[in-house]
């Protein structure tokens, strides 16, 4: 499937640096038309200096960047009208009211007034705004300011939408109209990289993601991809009293369990995705005519594999 | 495009609040403030009017004299007795009060405190001594004795060139021969070599005495530095106006330059409203100056020219600030505040002997401090008799314009968003 999709976004080689500083590390990557794609990575991973790149609002050492098969530069203004941005910060002026801030950012867009006036008030209604059109951005809450921050980058229907962490520190009501909102623009074919730290957001949302880390891009496919490259156990729990000692030795001989602990009648295992896994311990325990009395199972989750690539400890001290 | 850019510029900048309080509030009551705290604006000859300067006048040759007492009869008058006639009557158009004698009596009225200064009247009419002189008084004084000394100069011309090869001429033509064409282009001639000659007179005056020139009147130049500094107090304007625009300074620079609009057709977009903005503002505090009944004296066209250039030179200045250096918006504020203050200090706003000492130890600052050389420009059309050194202040702030344009079109060009 992917292989028929346009490239929207190519990325090749990429190399920016600070001095001695390697911020954005040879990152090679392809974003197709019509996806979600979401770009994971802790903080200083260079995910911003990536999109500043993309933008090209940041001049890089070396590589090139392709925006619908054109060479992007900061003078490609037909690429520029069809791209979207919607800054990690709500970006809008406070001297102006909601109506006047999405007018005058898709104004710099969209010269015609008619036409204009048709987008603002699209995206007034996308982004529910429409009780609060001559309010100024200082009277609105967190979640109608990021509301507003998205409304302003998507008002004149872009192609291409880049969302920087749209949904930090928003009530969940708004953080819910947002990803819907993020669906809705998919679904009218624009393409979208999609930044957060969210983890069930990029589960949610996002076909298809990369994790960056140190400027490099560690892993790139769908989160059950990624997930299931990932060396990280299935964690198996059983509540099971009087299980026999070959049994026992069976599936402490099987290759696909690395840990396995039994006292008290509680039955920990561990094994490797794609191995033996819940069912197949459920089938030998049948036919050996043993019941579980409870079943649990915890899958490594997309957040699980994050910190297992990019290393637990604490970004920030970086 | 330009158009809607254009009018949400002047729509953020008038709504904004900060703006409205320190670029418009504020000056009206910097103005006020200093209005009211200096007073005698209005009249900087009071000091004076009330308390005339006293002459003691010597001279070699009675004419020169002679010439001089009837010069300064149109000032004042002659006699330094207590009660005098100017006294008597109130009368504000006494300025001096003179006394002729000789050098040795003149002497003595000065060691009595009689008189304030003994004025040598001769070629050159000069200032022999003084004690207890104002600054005020000073100017003025200087001012009278230079015209006297013009006025002496151009008959002493007229009569060299009579005395000359022209005075052959008329003596060839002597009687009905000199038609009054030739008369008249003669003088005409006379006329432009005076001009010559007073404006070779003035740029010496101003060569020599740069340093002192405007230290001679401490209420006109407080007056001129400060309306000076509020001609050029928009320099923030310019640094803002940089800060919408430039990625790497604010949100909306970061949003503003993700658009198709290129970044010389944004910042003319934005620049253009907020110039004509300050550029009307400062005509309005020229206007308000004056009906605080201050005079800044009758050349109206040149003072606004000087002032909506000094504006330029202001707005200019931030955008090139804004465009040049990549510290943050905070610091580049912190200038644009402190900068107008140093320049106005240096001006003479806060102490009127610092012209003097600037020149003395850094000359090349007064040349490039642009709310020197609104004060000087002002300060040369209310006291000058040509526009020959107000012209000169007029060129230096179009140099200094020039410059920071460039700068600011060289700074955008080059600049490149940085973060990580």
């Amino acid at each position: 499937m992917k292989k028929n999709r346009e490239v929207a976004v190519k990325v090749d080689n990429l190399v920016k640096r600070y001095k001695e500083l390697v911020a954005i590390d040879h990152l090679s990557l392809e974003i197709y038309e019509g996806e979600i794609f979401g770009l994971l990575g802790p903080n200083g991973s260079g995910k911003s200096t990536l999109i500043n790149s993309i933008l090209s609002l940041l001049k890089y050492d070396q590589g090139e960047v392709e925006i619908f098969g054109q060479k992007m530069k900061p003078t490609a203004y037909g690429l520029k009208q069809q791209i979207g941005l919607v800054p990690q910060e709500p970006t809008v002026y406070e001297e102006l009211t909601v109506y006047g801030n999405i007018d005058y950012f898709c104004g710099l867009y969209i010269k015609d007034k008619a036409e204009r006036q048709a987008l603002v008030e699209e995206a007034i209604e996308f982004a529910g705004l429409n009780d609060f059109i001559k309010f100024n951005p200082s009277k609105l809450s967190g979640g109608l300011l990021r509301r507003l921050n998205l409304a302003c980058g998507i008002a004149h229907k872009p192609k291409l939408i880049f969302l920087d962490e749209p949904t930090v520190a928003v009530d969940p009501q708004s953080r819910n109209r947002i990803l819907e909102g993020v669906k809705d623009l998919r679904a009218q074919g624009s393409t979208i990289v999609y930044t957060t730290h969210y983890m069930e957001e990029v589960e949610i949302l996002c076909d298809r993601l990369s994790i960056l880390d140190k400027g490099s891009v560690l892993v790139t496919g769908t989160s059950a991809e990624i997930i299931s490259m990932s060396a990280l156990d299935e964690n198996i729990e059983l509540e099971i009293y009087g299980m026999p000692n070959h049994i026992l030795q069976e599936l402490n001989d099987n290759s696909d369990i690395s840990h396995m602990d039994y006292q008290d009648g509680r039955l920990i295992i561990k094994t490797k995705q794609g191995g033996i896994g819940l069912l197949g311990i459920l089938h030998l325990l049948e036919e050996n005519d043993l019941t579980p009395i409870s079943v649990s199972s915890k899958k490594p989750t997309l957040n699980d594999v994050f910190l297992e690539i990019t290393g637990k400890e604490l970004k920030d001290n970086v | 495009m330009f158009r809607h850019l254009l009018k949400y510029s002047f729509k953020i900048y008038f709504y904004n609040k900060a703006n409205m309080m320190w670029n418009f509030i504020f000056p009206f009551v910097f103005i006020s403030v200093f209005f009211l705290a200096l007073g005698n604006f209005s009249d900087p000859t009071a000091e004076f009017s009330k308390d005339p300067v006293k002459l003691a006048i010597v001279a070699s040759d009675q004419q020169e004299a002679d010439n001089l007492a009837e010069f300064l009869d149109n000032f004042g008058e002659e006699g330094i007795a207590e009660q005098t006639k100017s006294e008597e009557t109130s009368s504000d158009d006494v300025f001096i009060k003179y006394q002729l004698t000789d050098a040795e009596n003149a002497e003595q009225m000065l060691a009595d405190q009689a008189v304030q200064a003994v004025v040598k009247a001769g070629n050159p009419v000069e200032i022999l001594a003084y004690n207890d002189l104002s600054k005020v008084k000073s100017s003025l004084l200087d001012q009278f004795l230079e015209s006297y000394e013009s006025i002496r100069k151009t008959t002493t011309m007229i009569g060299d060139r009579y005395a000359d090869e022209k005075f052959s001429d008329l003596a060839s033509f002597a009687g009905s021969q000199l038609s009054e064409q030739e008369f008249n282009a003669i003088i005409e001639q006379t006329k432009m070599d005076i001009l010559a000659k007073h404006e070779e007179t003035v740029d010496l005056f101003s060569d020599e005495s740069e340093s002192t020139e405007l230290s001679t009147s401490p209420l006109l130049i407080y007056f001129f530095a400060c309306i000076a500094y509020i001609a050029f107090y928009p320099l923030n304007t310019g640094v803002t106006t940089l800060t919408e625009i430039t990625a790497n300074q604010s949100g909306v620079g970061l949003r503003n330059s993700a658009t198709p609009i290129s970044k010389t057709k944004m910042f003319f977009a934005v620049f253009i409203p907020r110039w004509i903005i300050h550029c009307i503002f400062t005509l309005v505090i020229y206007l308000y100056v004056n009906l605080l009944g201050v005079n800044l004296g009758d050349n109206y066209l040149q003072i606004i020219v000087l002032l909506m250039l000094g504006t330029t030179s202001a707005v200019l200045t931030g955008t090139a600030i804004g465009a040049l250096f990549n510290f943050n918006t905070g610091l580049k504020m912190g200038i644009s505040i402190a900068l107008p203050l140093v320049f106005g200090f240096a001006s003479g706003m806060m102490y009127n002997g610092m012209p003097r000492i600037i020149a003395q130890y850094i000359p090349w600052f007064n040349k490039m401090n642009p709310i020197g050389i609104i004060s000087k420009g002002l300060y040369m059309l209310y006291s000058d008799p040509t526009f020959v050194r107000f012209n000169q202040q007029i060129f230096n702030l179009l140099i200094i314009i020039g410059i920071m344009f460039i700068l600011t079109i060289f700074g955008l060009r080059r600049n490149s968003y940085e973060s990580i």
